[in-house]
């Protein structure tokens, strides 16, 4: 229990758990009075991941690592922990009335955005790792769809706005679930970056 | 010394992501660059939705370096004022934000140029406006990440940013006749009106805005570079903008767009007989030349009252119809032409059959109110027109719905053509003359039934 408890407390989960419900609540809110907004759902799922970026490192990465603990195992239930909190929670919105969006729809961007964000705690560093995750969709949802003409979107355009459409679709899936196990194994594999 | 300290600040700082921030204008623009600057400008200001957000995860990432590095406690030992030190960072951030902005839109304006579509001057003030709106939430950024120094802060407040950007759009009611918006929604950064190809804001309306985002430059600079009670004047230059700027705005957000002269000017062809365009079509003139002149041909050999010239219509938005002024010795052209280039996008005799429509007339401004199925009479006459100018059959008639999604049914056309082909051959030229006519003053009465007869 006691390695668990400072795990917990070494990664800011308390603090993360609180500002995502907290995040999460307000878009719920947004969504009642906006007539529910597109995109609202994958704000809330990226708040969770972002939020989890920065814990995905300790106070001290070189004295985590000489820790004989299997750390593949703790970073991989981290990330795997994460994503079905934030599915759990977004998923409990629909408790308030209409839920932000369809569960199938919440787990895809859950899986792909954790993973997103895993793999760039590994490549930039845990402190950096929510910057790919939040430029992509923000460009996912903005400029990106302009670069395919109007109309049903060609099987690149799903692949480049994966988080955006419906959540039914192969291609997008794919690129969800690559994202969230490449990531994953990543992370766990070699850590943050220092 | 400044000079010396702003450079390292510009280099060690996040100021290449500041002026990284309006990259993505790039992928936004790259579909629409043949309408020229001023629409690039407008989609600019509509992307902020996507650049404040950037620009303040900046800022906040930014205001968290000393904490990264563990310097606080170290800085606070130095002699040197701690504003000094914060001023010298929000101007290298906000630089860069400006700089890498205006980069992109100088490339964007200079392709634009270079492909011969139309370099807009009132475009370059509306993007100089934007990017006020820009630094502020740079320096927004900056003044929110000193005053919540946590990991969370940058990529919460970039989500938030955007949450707040797109809240007007989903809140405000739809802009209509029964229901205008107020003028002071102007304020909202990412509001334009709809400029479109032809239009641009009101001076008074572009200085109210670069008012109103100055006084939030200002804010936000106080916000981040003063400690403690001095930002409480933070309020000062924002109500201080909001009372100059408000009495600027019309009092509804329509009136804000007008006709930019230097968009709709005439570009025409040194030869007679003259075929014009506006300055923002100028790409499509090489292609419209030969149509226009054989539509000219065809309406000469045929009517006995018929245009000399050909020139672009200008679609006035808020008014609801086209600039006409002097239709019966110009041939107003709608001209299709490809967001991407600026040229024409359909085949010659298209263009032809579309110029020949009506009889070589604009739809008078009393169509567009008519109830469906008397507007379908009204497009079945003018189309059956340019079919027997042409003398060709209903068959011929283009399809291609981006462009003719508004052409009645083949089978009307086809009966009331026949009809028309049936009465002895002057009657059908006086009645399509009589058509011109009465489409040139806009008269009342039903077309189809002064075309082809009772019946139909």
């Amino acid at each position: 229990m006691r390695p668990l408890l400072l795990y917990l407390r070494s990664r800011h989960i308390p603090i993360v758990a609180l500002a995502t419900t907290g995040v999460v609540a307000m878009l719920v809110w947004i969504a009642q009075i906006t007539d529910h907004q597109r995109g609202l759902s994958l704000v809330a799922v990226l708040t969770g991941a972002v939020a989890t970026g920065p814990g995905l490192a300790g106070h001290d990465i070189d004295l985590d690592r000489i820790a004989a603990r299997r750390w593949p195992v703790w970073r991989s239930v981290h990330i795997a922990a994460g994503c079905a909190a934030v599915i759990g929670l977004v998923a409990a919105s629909g408790l308030a009335g209409e839920p932000l969006a369809p569960v199938g729809q919440v787990a895809r961007d859950a899986v792909g955005l954790y993973g997103l964000v895993a793999m760039a705690a590994a490549a930039f560093g845990a402190q950096r790792a929510w910057v790919p995750a939040v430029a992509w969709s923000l460009l996912a949802m903005t400029v990106l769809p302009r670069l395919w003409p109007p109309g049903e979107p060609t099987l690149y355009g799903r692949i480049a706005t994966w988080m955006i459409q419906p959540y039914h679709g192969t291609a997008p899936t794919v690129v969800a679930v690559t994202l969230g196990v490449v990531g994953t194994i990543t992370y766990a594999r070699w850590g943050p970056r220092r | 010394m400044i000079g010396r300290i702003f450079w390292i600040e510009v280099r060690r700082s996040a100021a290449r992501w500041a002026a990284l921030v309006s990259l993505p204008l790039m992928l936004f623009a790259s579909s629409d660059l043949g309408r020229g600057s001023g629409v690039l400008a407008a989609g600019h200001r509509q992307a902020l939705v996507l650049f404040v957000p950037l620009a303040l995860g900046v800022g906040a990432w930014q205001a968290r370096r000393d904490r990264r590095s563990a310097m606080e406690e170290l800085l606070t030992t130095t002699p040197r004022p701690v504003w000094h030190r914060r001023l010298v960072t929000a101007g290298a951030l906000a630089s860069a934000a400006i700089a890498g902005a205006w980069l992109v839109y100088a490339l964007l304006t200079g392709y634009i140029g270079l492909t011969g579509a139309f370099v807009s001057p009132s475009g370059a003030r509306l993007f100089g406006v934007s990017m006020l709106y820009l630094v502020a939430a740079v320096l927004t950024g900056l003044a929110v990440g000193r005053l919540v120094p946590w990991a969370l802060t940058p990529p919460l407040l970039t989500l938030g940013g955007f949450v707040l950007m797109i809240l007007p759009d989903a809140l405000l009611p739809v802009d209509s006749a029964a229901n205008p918006l107020p003028g002071r929604w102007l304020l909202i950064p990412t509001e334009v009106g709809g400029v479109g190809r032809f239009e641009t804001l009101t001076a008074a309306v572009l200085s109210a805005q670069a008012i109103w985002a100055a006084g939030l430059v200002t804010a936000a600079l106080v916000l981040a570079v003063a400690s403690r009670y001095v930002r409480l004047a933070a309020v000062l230059p924002l109500a201080a903008s909001v009372a100059v700027a408000v009495p600027l705005l019309p009092a509804q957000a329509r009136d804000a767009v007008i006709l930019d002269s230097s968009a709709t000017r005439r570009v025409c062809t040194d030869d007679a007989p003259v075929v014009c365009v506006t300055a923002v079509s100028r790409p499509a003139l090489a292609e419209l030349r030969e149509p226009a002149r054989r539509a000219l041909r065809i309406l000469r050999e045929r009517l006995p009252q018929a245009p000399a010239s050909v020139s672009e219509a200008v679609f006035d938005a808020r008014a609801g119809r086209y600039l006409t002024p002097d239709q019966d010795n110009v041939l107003y052209a709608e001209v299709p032409t490809l967001a991407r280039n600026g040229r024409v996008a359909v085949p010659e005799d298209d263009l032809v059959f579309g110029l020949l429509v009506g009889a070589g007339t604009r739809p008078c401004p009393f169509a567009s109110a008519l109830p469906a199925h008397e507007r379908a009479r009204y497009d079945t006459a003018r189309v059956v027109a340019a079919l027997w100018l042409l003398g060709e059959t209903p068959q011929s008639v283009p399809r291609d719905p981006t462009w003719w999604w508004w052409l009645p049914s083949e089978a009307a056309v086809a009966a009331a053509h026949a009809r028309l082909l049936a009465l002895p051959v002057d009657d059908q030229m006086s009645r399509v003359a009589e058509l011109r006519e009465a489409e040139l003053v806009c008269g009342p009465g039903d077309r189809l039934e002064a075309l082809v007869g009772d019946g139909v």
